[in-house]
């Protein structure tokens, strides 16, 4: 599912549209530069390492016989990806030529000669710290995250919010166009984009809340470069090693609580000191850039998927998590819920519903079958084609009518008129029904003011013609 | 071949199994180009860190091989990257190299014990054979993890040339390494030809290449073997010239253009033989003795 | 003189055409909505009438649904 790759190049977008000299800054540090190495297309990552020991430009027309020539085209969007994120450099001489940005060569360049251990220091042995264990840090992790999306949730639901609201991620939600405030006062509730955001896997929701974080920290005041840094680092620390708050620069201090409250880092506090302990969403934030990521929701919290989708459509989901018993909410009918299992179905009612709020049914399928059950989950495909062909069925009988506003015009003086108002509407692109035979034809009514001007305009040839 | 593997996965996630040839019989003599060892070392790892870097799921395991045995150098799957089993926490870590270097003494040291009990003539040769299977067993392991795998494939450097007497237990890994898709690629170090390896690459779809300025081996394999098997479709890689397919007899273990092939198990031998020595077939015949079916008229 | 008339263009398939036309002969003169039968699949009506054939091609939608109860 492309999701991922959207919402990452999004990000990356983002850093490249930083301007130069801070997209330089930032590739002064080592982890940067590795991240956004790791964050290519696979044959840029290639062409770097080639051109990593070059030190005069290349010819483009030499970078362009690397690869065979029916993958021109993935050369190219190689090539434009490395330009924009200012990897390479263009020095025109008689020839379009390429250089490697010598800020990241020197990095990269150190990267391999020395392997170096995590960005900063681990905590020392002196201080003493209860580290949690593998287990500990992935539940706070996941309860965290669930926490977060339980915010969007609850709005979604009618009853009494399920769990008590936290304006930062309330404000972050809405600045992403998930929650809209109908009334200036009222308690906001969850858009189409909303419900969409719901049936994405982990990664793909991370980096869109990340991606408005670092947008709104500006107006916040903290510097979105040292921000993105920091961030792409924080993938390469070690999960679980405790690391010193009083190591990092006070903007970026403020930045660790709302980190937290994202489930990112854990924080503790010592005597004197305090530290924070990235955990796995964290160390997956780095890994999941990169444009081909394959990794599938449940590794990513180390938690399994846990729904089975039978093909008497019914859906049963081994869990206890509000958050995924409110979301199969969204789009079948529960029926029972006990201790450890939800059993619901798919109706026609509940799917409509769904689609009603905005869900579509690629959607649906793709969340069923990226959560699904160990026991289901090597089944070809995941969510039986009957399911699947339903829910697209009902989608496409939504679909069978489809209502146009239009014009539409008849009674023509004449063929030749008639033939050149229909190639001037196909040519705008307005047409939508022609009928030759009676001279007929219906246009989009945008299009109408235009296509009223070239009638007279035609007419009054004609009649001067005539 | 390619298609198949490459529809396996889309992205460039690469497990990389590296066989060095540390035979101490090639490194020893001096080569013509004064192409050491230490050279050669420090070119492998940095290499091994340069796939390392291009994503945090590739995987790099190195096996050495001998004269008389092979054994795992680095494993980059085994180390973890949790907290969990650091006792103690003021030790920094161990950077890769160091860990890589002692291991590779430690095995020498074991390679020379074992090569004085050997005769002169046998232990010439590196083992070939033992570090392929090795290779093969631990790529079986690594595709039976739960999570998706990555692509895996072997990378082999030799420097010594072909030893006929392992050429069963070579083919046989070749095949081995066919049927579970696993490229096998090989870079050679040393003064000839392999043909061993060249049917190996050109079986299992890998690229062969003879280095021609060895000192340069690190340009080599950035250029052509750091290459994951996903963009190896979209770029231009050495191709080879030809392949020396000739066989080596089961009796004799000598590389022959022409022999007795048995008729059941299709096993290759220099002279003429009364019983295949693979599957017990009998080659005895009686002049006009086999009864044969007359075509119906 | 070239005629313009201001209306929805309705595309669907042969039996919701036959659905609406069906409407549409229900519909008591003064409220008969369709301008023209275009062809088989395509049917000009009038522009005010978008929101009740939507509420009306629901209704029939629903129709042919049997929910089980809980």
């Amino acid at each position: 599912m492309p999701r991922v790759r959207v919402i990452s190049r999004n990000f990356m977008e983002m850093v490249a549209g930083l301007p130069p000299a801070k997209l330089d800054l930032l590739y002064k540090r080592h982890w940067t530069c590795q991240a956004v190495l790791r964050s290519l297309p696979p044959l840029a990552k290639l062409y770097v390492m080639r051109l990593l020991y070059v030190e005069e430009a290349v010819p483009s027309k030499s970078l362009q016989d690397w690869a065979l020539p029916d993958a021109q085209q993935k050369h190219q969007v190689a090539i434009n990806r490395m330009e924009k994120l200012r990897v390479i450099l263009v020095e025109r001489k008689k020839e379009v030529c390429y250089r490697m940005n010598p800020v990241m060569q020197k990095q990269l360049l150190q990267a391999l000669s020395i392997s170096k251990g995590p960005p900063r220091d681990v905590m020392p042995g002196n201080v003493a710290v209860r580290l949690p264990t593998p287990a500990e840090l992935d539940t706070y992790a996941m309860k965290q995250w669930e926490s977060v999306l339980l915010q969007l949730v609850s709005s979604a639901s009618s009853e009494a919010p399920i769990v008590s609201p936290n304006f930062f991620v309330i404000d972050m939600f809405k600045l992403a166009g998930l929650l809209l405030s109908l009334k200036p006062n009222s308690a906001p509730s969850i858009t189409d984009t909303g419900f969409q955001f719901l049936l994405m896997d982990t990664n793909s929701q991370l980096w869109q809340l990340v991606q408005v974080y670092v947008s709104a920290a500006e107006d916040r005041g903290t510097d979105s470069g040292e921000l993105i840094g920091f961030l792409l680092e924080l993938g390469f620390h070690t999960v679980g090693e405790a690391y010193s708050v009083g190591a990092l620069t006070t903007p970026l201090q403020k930045v660790l609580e709302e980190l937290a409250a994202l489930g990112l880092v854990q924080l503790q506090k010592g005597m004197k000191e305090q530290w924070y302990i990235p955990t796995k969403l964290a160390s997956n934030l780095s890994a999941s850039l990169s444009e081909s990521s394959d990794m599938q929701s449940s590794e990513v919290l180390g938690t399994q998927g846990c729904i089975v989708v039978e093909t008497n459509f019914r859906v049963y989901a081994y869990t206890a998590s509000k958050l995924q018993t409110e979301i199969l909410r969204r789009f079948a009918r529960l029926e029972y819920q006990l201790p450890n299992l939800v059993v619901g179905a798919l109706t026609k009612e509940s799917i409509n519903t769904a689609f009603s709020s905005g869900i579509s049914a690629e959607q649906i399928i793709t969340y069923l079958s990226k959560h699904a059950h160990p026991h289901v989950a090597k089944r070809m495909p995941v969510v039986p084609e009957t399911v699947s062909d339903q829910i697209r069925l009902w989608e496409s009988d939504r679909n069978r009518v489809e209502l146009l506003s239009a014009y539409f015009y008849d009674d023509f003086p004449s063929t030749e008129v008639y033939e050149t108002v229909l190639n001037h509407a196909r040519s705008i692109g307005g047409l939508l029904w022609e009928d030759a035979s009676n001279r007929r034809l219906v246009v989009r009514e945008e299009l109408h003011g235009d296509m009223r001007l070239f009638i007279r305009r035609q007419s009054g040839a004609a009649g001067q013609r005539g | 071949m390619s298609s198949a593997m490459s529809a396996a996965r889309s992205d460039d996630v690469s497990a990389v199994v590296i066989l060095l040839d540390v035979n101490p019989y090639f490194w020893g003599t001096k080569t013509s180009t004064g192409f050491t060892f230490e050279q050669f070392f420090q070119h492998v790892l940095v290499f091994i860190n340069c796939i390392l870097l291009l994503s945090h799921l590739n995987q790099v395991t190195v096996i050495a091989m001998g004269a008389s045995a092979c054994t795992f150098l680095y494993d980059s799957a085994a180390i973890d990257g949790t907290a969990s089993g650091r006792s103690k926490r003021d030790k920094q870590p161990e950077s890769r190299s160091t860990t890589i270097t002692q291991k590779l003494q430690e095995f020498v040291k074991k390679d020379e014990a074992a090569e004085t009990n050997l005769a002169p003539v046998e232990n010439q040769f590196s083992n070939l054979s033992g570090s392929l299977s090795m290779a093969l067993c631990y790529i079986q392991r690594i595709l039976r993890k739960p999570t998706a795998p990555p692509q895996p494939r072997i990378l082999c450097v030799q420097g010594f040339p072909d030893a006929p007497q392992q050429y069963i237990a070579v083919m046989n890994s070749i095949f081995s390494a066919q049927r579970c898709s696993v490229p096998i690629d090989a870079c050679i170090v040393g003064s000839q030809h392999s043909a061993f390896l060249q049917q190996a690459s050109h079986i299992t779809g890998g690229i062969y290449m003879k280095p021609p300025q060895p000192e340069g081996l690190f340009q080599y394999l950035m250029m052509v073997f750091a290459t994951d098997l996903y963009s190896r479709q979209f770029l231009q890689l050495p191709r080879s010239a030809g392949v020396d397919f000739r066989a080596s007899c089961f009796c004799h273990k000598r590389t022959i253009d022409m022999g007795f092939v048995c008729s059941v198990c299709l096993s290759i031998f220099c002279k003429h033989h009364k019983a295949c020595s693979t599957c017990g077939a009998n080659f005895n015949v009686k002049k006009g003795g086999q009864k044969r079916k007359q075509p119906s008229s | 003189m070239v005629n313009a008339i201001k209306g929805i263009l309705i595309s669907c398939d042969i039996p919701m055409a036959q659905f609406i036309v069906n409407l549409n002969e229900s519909m008591p003169n003064a409220h008969k909505f369709i301008v023209y039968m275009l062809d088989d699949t395509h049917i000009y009506v009038q522009p005010n009438v978008g929101e009740m054939l939507t509420k009306r091609l629901q209704e029939f939608r629903d129709q042919n649904t049997y929910e089980k109860p809980l």
